[in-house]
């Protein structure tokens, strides 16, 4: 009757064995174009006499840093390169559909799940080196041992829901707005892009905060999220 | 649905990678340049630090200068208000000094003048007696006067031991004023040789200076009972007299016309 | 009435009934988000961020409900085409 529909990329190559989805070849464009603007922006750094870029950049890398530094209570120059590219990475693919045929690959499962699954294992891995492994073990069982699966449940649901929201939302924006084009396609699917665009940098933004969030929990410096 | 597996591990790996090249291209150049910024920033700070700790020791020792300089103009103040204060005493005291040796020499010169006045009344009571006594002497008769005079002159010869008149000088003058005629100059050549000796000769003269009365001039013995006695003596005592009031001056008169009484012999 | 269709309802249905739960307690964490604005604006960055952390876990509700719809409409293990 209808064509099989499917929330998966498309599989643009394979590398011998390994298909290649759509999302990761955005991935690896996306990050062409931020390590790029980063190696342009960073080329002549000045003390004195900055250039607007490089003003810029150091504003991004400031609000990151002071992000780390209320929600974790924790050195920025430590977290930066998780939490940073994080968030960097994040706006970036939220932002990319602006760009006509582009898909986000944050709209994708793997795309968030991967990050979720970095973020969950920098938690437990970081937990442990701060409490140790008798330590980080003992967390599970507070208040009382009754609460151990629910804490184990806990860790795990939150992990998901991490990376369901982001990609929920994304994918859901993308296909609000292809639903609205496939109805109207003149001007009426515009606000809704302008909300796209709101909906990605809290999202973004969200995603960045949560991790910073559940590492600073595991550290012990914030109440755990 | 299903989950790619492979393109969850290359998402993961795609991650990793990035957040490496951005550590390597951004966070840590640009943590490099703040820290830079935040070094040249923390030198501009201690440079004006330090200038302004110079600038404030400047001001400081500005405000010392000042402070000596005020003390300075003080203390000459101080000195010079001194000395225009001894000065002015000083001037003071010579303007006190003067006034008052002006002052001792105006009494002095009052004082002078107050005794020539004196003197002069003197004078001139003195001059006014010897008129008087002249005038009275005219109206009374010389020669009575006369013969009083020398019969007191007598007395008091008579009172003298008699071995040291008699026979003991050749010569005898007796000055009458006014003078005496020949019957009185006969009667009292009888009496004195009666009391002095026949051997003793006897002259007679009139001298006017006597004013009037009577002396015996023996060679070493003068007996005097005269006016001019008397006035002199008066007038020795208004000289003496700082005083002269009108009840001195009435004493003067008194003692100037009881003249008979005051006289007396002169050895 | 066959799976499709029921699929199809059953995802309206539950995207439909599962934002009522988020929404009312989303305006509940913003009405009390405003209420602390205006009694400390001093701590607008604190609440604010707080805030978005609260709503996204909210919505997270939602989102498991969209999940669903999403897996009724484009993954349901029933419906072979």
């Amino acid at each position: 009757m209808m064509e099989k529909a499917t929330l998966n990329a498309p599989i643009v190559f394979h590398v011998g064995p390994v298909p290649i989805g759509l999302e990761v070849v955005t991935t690896w464009v996306i990050m062409a174009v931020l390590v790029g603007g980063a190696w342009y922006g960073s080329r002549r750094l000045s003390a004195t006499r900055p250039s607007r870029f490089q003003v810029i950049l150091e504003m991004v890398v400031g609000f990151l840093g002071g992000l780390i530094r209320d929600v974790m209570g924790a050195d920025p120059a430590v977290f930066l390169p998780l939490i940073g590219t994080l968030f960097l990475y994040i706006v970036t693919c939220n932002l990319s559909p602006l760009i006509p045929g582009v898909k986000p690959p944050t709209a994708s499962f793997e795309t968030t799940g991967a990050l979720g699954l970095i973020v969950f294992f920098t938690v437990h891995s970081l937990g442990v080196r701060k409490r140790g492994l008798l330590g980080y073990l003992r967390t599970y069982l507070e208040p009382t041992v009754v609460f151990l699966p629910l804490n184990i449940l806990g860790e795990l649901t939150r992990t998901f829901a991490l990376m369901v929201r982001l990609a929920g939302n994304i994918m859901s924006h993308e296909l609000t707005i292809a639903v609205i084009i496939s109805l109207v396609g003149l001007l009426v699917p515009i606000p809704f892009m302008a909300l796209s665009i709101l909906v990605g940098l809290v999202q973004a933004y969200i995603f960045t905060i949560l991790a910073a969030v559940f590492i600073g929990g595991a550290m012990g410096t914030v109440e755990k999220g | 649905m299903h989950i790619d597996f492979w393109a969850l591990a290359l998402q993961a790996v795609n991650f990793a990678v990035l957040a490496w090249l951005l550590q390597r291209f951004l966070y840590h150049p640009i943590a490099r340049v703040v820290a830079q910024r935040r070094a040249l920033v923390e030198t501009d700070l201690e440079a004006a630090r330090q200038a302004r700790d110079a600038a404030e020791a400047y001001r400081q020792g500005y405000e010392h200068s000042i402070a000596e300089i005020a003390a300075e103009r003080e203390r000459v103040m101080a000195d010079a208000r001194a000395h225009i204060e001894s000065e002015r005493r000083q001037v003071i005291e010579r303007a006190g000094t003067q006034a008052a040796a002006a002052m001792a020499a105006q009494r002095r010169q009052l004082d002078e003048e107050r005794r020539q006045a004196a003197v002069a009344l003197g004078d001139q009571a003195v001059d006014l007696a010897l008129t008087l006594s002249q005038r009275l002497l005219g109206q009374v008769g010389g020669q009575a006067v006369t013969a009083v005079l020398l019969e007191r002159v007598c007395e008091h010869l008579a009172a003298l031991p008699s071995e040291r008149l008699r026979d003991r000088e050749p010569v005898l003058q007796v000055a009458t004023m006014p003078g005496l005629d020949p019957d009185g100059q006969a009667r009292w050549r009888a009496r004195l040789a009666s009391a002095i000796g026949d051997a003793v000769e006897i002259i007679f003269v009139t001298d006017e200076t006597l004013i009037a009365g009577a002396e015996l001039r023996f060679p070493s013995l003068i007996v005097t009972v005269a006016w001019r006695e008397t006035l002199a003596e008066a007038r020795a005592n208004l000289m003496g007299a700082r005083a002269i009031g009108p009840g001195a001056v009435q004493g003067q008169h008194q003692r100037l016309v009881d003249a008979e009484a005051l006289d007396g012999a002169k050895p | 009435m066959n799976v499709e269709m029921i699929s199809i309802l059953s995802a309206g249905i539950a995207v439909g009934l599962g934002a009522i739960g988020p929404g009312i307690g989303e305006g509940i964490a913003v009405a009390g988000a405003m209420d602390a604005l205006a009694r400390q604006p001093e701590a607008t960055g604190t609440i604010t961020r707080t805030l978005f952390v609260g709503l996204a876990m909210i919505e997270t509700m939602a989102i498991y409900c969209l999940v669903i719809a999403l897996l009724l409409l484009f993954a349901n293990p029933y419906v072979h085409a």
